[in-house]
């Protein structure tokens, strides 16, 4: 994957403009390793959502509680 | 306060990342980050620490200090609360963290990841502990965050969105790393499974670092990765070349795993490298390095803590930013460095009870290190937990078994009592080696006699114990050890017969020794430690042509092996060879700088070539390492003598004061007229030891003048103090085991070779008219090698009396000795009729 898509790509999945931004390398694996901006770009762009940890431990205790 | 050269630092830890592997990729251009950060900075190895195991080494890093001194002692301590064990935790640390000590100087910092961090200390700053990102759910939904792992707690939930779920990955982010992706049948090849959880908890520490540094104002980041190191034990196996029992499929399929992390650990640091600014120190360190290439491991043993042993000694340093040299190398640096250093960065004073030193060649201007007793006695709140504060069991237990997976620790099963017994022996074990790291050797030997008794099947036990009692001459017992080894379930791992070399070695059964270790270095493996062991027999034979041959077989098989470095260099002293000499003891300090000999010789060495400012300043870290030895003192005094005449008569001032005496040596071949120097000295007046046993004959009609202890010297000295102020007879070749405590006045008889064997062939009742060529031979390469030899002995003065002249001319001779021992010259007459000169039968 090329630099110049992946600007693009993340140009789109963040809702950024990246002109000062320099993607590090190429592809996904590049967009993880931008941190946590690239990290939230790519699951806005896959629709991946995150439960919060109020959600997950509430969900915990009525497994256990089961 | 000393002046504050970081305004920032960012402190980088990539667990087992090895030069070995990096440069390759450097070569090729693919760690663009890494080789700007080189570029920009210095660079270096870093020597690691006994145990090697991560938690301990990187706790070391954070605080300046070995075990012993900082409380985590390994991978596992006994719970508390509700019995068994649990994986280390932060509140065992018993000292300040470098986080603690800036929290307490106003600065603000971010550690995140740290191993061990957990629960997250209430520093001033952002805390992430290490079980942020440990995956213990296999469904993204159920992935629990134990409480404590983030501090400040307000900013909890935020942190928590920043974990990535092995689930999560897709396989675009596998394939740089696993290419033949598709044509892997997951159900049967969890590999995957693994590559794609280090992926996703580096994915998690790197974004929760991100996040931290651009959402705060900080001082110092602290971010930690173990990836490298967990892919590496897993997969280093198949990386190229590839090794005998890897399936052609196999390697093709996970020969890019280790060249992939390494290079998703780039692309990561390049976005540090944007993160920071001009006024930020970016500082990258590794913990240890990893074995590759021909020094991977066929097998490792079945015990606790076992992966350690793929660990190679020396990890990674670099360092870059405002005040930091630029495209330079940093030599001799240690993990125990990294703190006392950042202290250093930021002007704070360092504790003089931190291990570690100041690398102060890294920086750009001349920097003055200040120093307080201990950071531990500055009282006040400094961000470290109380002493009640405990993490919940239930959590720990799933960061344990991820432990048990990736074979740090055995899977200590039901019986919970059994467990923690094991978690006690193995933090003793820790601290009986640190104990001999420290030259608390009774001690330690006392520790292992324990630990085996409790368990005589663990092979490190066996080992320990072996070295030590080598070490303290029982040899008998270091046998009866080795043989219990023998009898170990796994115990092929440890090469017997090098072992028994390396005892008989140490018994001074050179003959045996070498035996063993020829025939071993003659087998067609690489095995480190061999051609090593060979020179050292070779050295002591003073066969130092051969030595120097073995030793660079020895640095062919592993170029980082301090201790062959160190021999190559005394080798190449004794041969007179002092510039090579002095390049080999720095590249041994280059990667040790804590071997306190190798700065003595490198001194002598540098004597020797007349580079007399670079000799001063290695005597003087040797002293500064070892303060009462005797002969550094004698050769600065020397070298200083001219050029700062006070300080040389301070040096000559502390010898008086240190010395133990000063002893009279007559010295030379056997039959070289050492009995008749004897006799002459006694005719002065001067005091003989001799014990009287071996009684005057026709060889030697007016007596031996011998001492029996002297035969002994090579095992035994501890009758030296009886020798202070007087004269005593010692053969030439037994001049080595001269302590080195005393100074010495040799007088070193001289006399034709042909003279000595005739003499010596007489003496022996051997026919005379067969002279001995080949040991004719030998006694001038002994003589050649002892005249080298005192050159290089600072506490030695040495006179040549020539027999034949002291027997024709002995007035002239009488003058020399008169003047060497300052004996009254009106004494001269008696010792001249001492001298019988029907005695010089021999005449060639």
């Amino acid at each position: 994957m090329s630099k110049t898509k992946t600007e693009k790509e993340f140009n789109a999945l963040s809702g950024k403009t990246l002109d000062s931004i320099i993607i590090p390398k190429d592809g996904f694996l590049g967009i993880l390793a931008y941190g946590d901006e690239g990290l939230v770009a790519w699951r806005k762009a896959r629709g991946y959502k995150i439960k919060s940890a109020e959600q997950i431990q509430e969900e915990k205790k009525k497994r256990e509680n089961e | 306060m000393s002046r504050r050269i970081a305004k920032k630092l960012l402190l980088i830890g990539w667990d087992s990342a090895d030069w070995k592997l990096i440069n390759p990729l450097l070569d090729a251009g693919k760690m663009p980050a890494l080789e700007k950060l080189i570029n920009n900075g210095v660079i270096g190895k870093l020597a690691t620490l006994d145990p090697p195991l991560s938690p301990v080494l990187w706790t070391s890093v954070a605080t300046g200090k070995r075990a012993d001194k900082h409380g985590i002692l390994g991978f596992v301590e006994p719970d508390p609360e509700i019995g068994g064990i649990r994986p280390v935790n932060v509140t065992s640390r018993t000292c300040k963290a470098i986080w603690n000590i800036l929290h307490q100087n106003e600065m603000k910092s971010n550690v995140i990841g740290w191993w061990p961090s957990h629960p997250a200390e209430p520093i001033n700053g952002i805390m992430i502990s290490n079980y942020f990102q440990k995956i213990d759910h296999i469904e993204a939904e159920k992935w629990f965050m134990p409480d404590g792992t983030i501090h400040p707690e307000e900013r909890r939930n935020e942190f928590f969105k920043l974990r990535v779920h092995l689930t999560e990955l897709t396989g675009d982010i596998i394939y740089p790393f696993v290419p033949n992706l598709r044509l892997i049948d997951q159900e049967k090849d969890s590999r995957i499974g693994t590559i794609a959880r280090f992926i996703a908890q580096t994915a998690s520490v790197h974004a929760a670092a991100t996040r931290a540094m651009r959402t705060t104002d900080w001082d110092f980041t602290a971010v930690y990765f173990d990836a490298i190191d967990h892919l590496c034990h897993g997969f280093m196996k198949y990386t190229p070349p590839q090794v005998p029992g890897v399936s052609d499929a196999d390697f093709e399929n996970y020969k890019h795993v280790v060249e992939g992390i390494y290079l998703f650990h780039d692309m990561m640091l390049e976005r540090y490298l944007q993160l920071v600014d001009d006024d930020t120190v970016v500082m990258l360190i590794s913990d240890h390095g990893f074995n590759s290439e021909h020094m991977r491991l066929n097998e490792i043993p079945h015990c606790n803590t076992a992966p350690a042993f793929d660990h190679s000694p020396f990890g990674i340093f670099c360092v870059s930013g405002p005040g930091i040299q630029k495209d330079e190398r940093v030599y001799g640096a240690s993990l125990l460095d990294i703190t006392p250093t950042i202290l250093t960065c930021f002007g704070l004073p360092v504790g003089e009870d931190m291990d570690g030193k100041v690398l102060l060649s890294i920086f750009e201007n001349p920097t003055t290190v200040e120093s307080i007793e201990s950071w531990e006695n500055i009282g006040g709140e400094c961000g470290m937990h109380d002493e009640n504060n405990r993490i919940n069991t239930t959590e720990s237990a799933e960061a344990l078994q991820q432990l048990i997976e990736l074979g740090y620790i055995e899977d200590p099963g039901e019986d919970k009592n059994l467990s923690v017994e094991k978690a006690i022996r193995e933090n003793r074990f820790y601290l009986a080696k640190i104990k001999a790291i420290r030259k608390n050797l009774e001690e330690s030997l006392s520790d292992f006699q324990q630990l085996y008794e409790e368990d005589n099947t663990d092979i490190r036990f066996n080992l320990e114990l072996i070295k030590l009692l080598v070490h303290f001459n029982r040899f008998g017992e270091a046998r009866t050890v080795m043989n219990n080894l023998q009898t170990i379930k796994d115990a092929n791992i440890v090469d017997i017969e090098m072992l028994d070399g390396i005892i008989l070695f140490n018994e001074k059964e050179y003959g045996q020794a070498l035996k063993i270790f020829e025939s071993l270095s003659a087998k067609p493996i690489r095995q480190p430690g061999i051609h090593l062991q060979l020179a050292m027999i070779y050295m002591q034979m003073d066969e130092y042509e051969k030595a120097i041959e073995s030793l660079n077989k020895e640095l062919e098989i592993d170029e980082n092996n301090t201790l062959a470095h160190f021999h190559l260099g005394l080798s190449m002293l004794y041969l007179g060879y002092f510039r090579e000499a002095a390049n080999s003891f720095l590249d041994c300090i280059g990667l040790n700088y804590s071997i306190p000999a190798a700065h003595y010789y490198l001194g002598l060495s540098l004597s020797k070539t007349n580079e007399i400012k670079d000799s001063i300043s290695a005597l003087s870290v040797f002293l500064s390492m070892a303060p009462s030895n005797l002969n550094a003192r004698i050769l600065l005094a020397d070298l200083l003598k001219t050029a700062e005449p006070a300080m040389a008569q301070s040096y000559s001032q502390q010898i008086i004061n240190m010395k133990k005496g000063e002893i009279i040596i007559v010295s030379g071949l056997p039959r070289s007229g050492t009995s008749m120097m004897m006799q002459i000295l006694d005719a002065a007046g001067v005091e003989i030891l001799t014990d009287k046993l071996r009684n005057a004959d026709d060889n030697n009609p007016k007596g031996y003048y011998e001492f029996e202890p002297v035969k002994s010297m090579a095992r035994d000295v501890s009758w030296f103090d009886q020798a202070d102020g007087k004269a005593i007879k010692v053969i030439a070749q037994l001049l080595k085991y001269l302590p080195g405590s005393f100074t010495y006045k040799v007088i070193f008889m001289k006399r034709n070779l042909n003279e000595v064997l005739t003499s010596q062939q007489k003496m022996l009742g051997k026919e005379s008219k067969t002279f001995p060529m080949g040991l004719a031979e030998t006694f001038k390469k002994d003589v050649a090698r002892i005249e080298n030899w005192f050159l290089l002995q600072p506490n030695i003065d040495v006179l040549y009396a020539d027999y034949g002249e002291l027997v024709a001319n002995p007035e002239k001779e009488m003058d020399k000795i008169c003047d060497f021992l300052q004996i009254d010259q009106s004494l001269k007459p008696i010792m001249i009729s001492s001298v019988d000169s029907s005695l010089h039968r021999n005449k060639s």
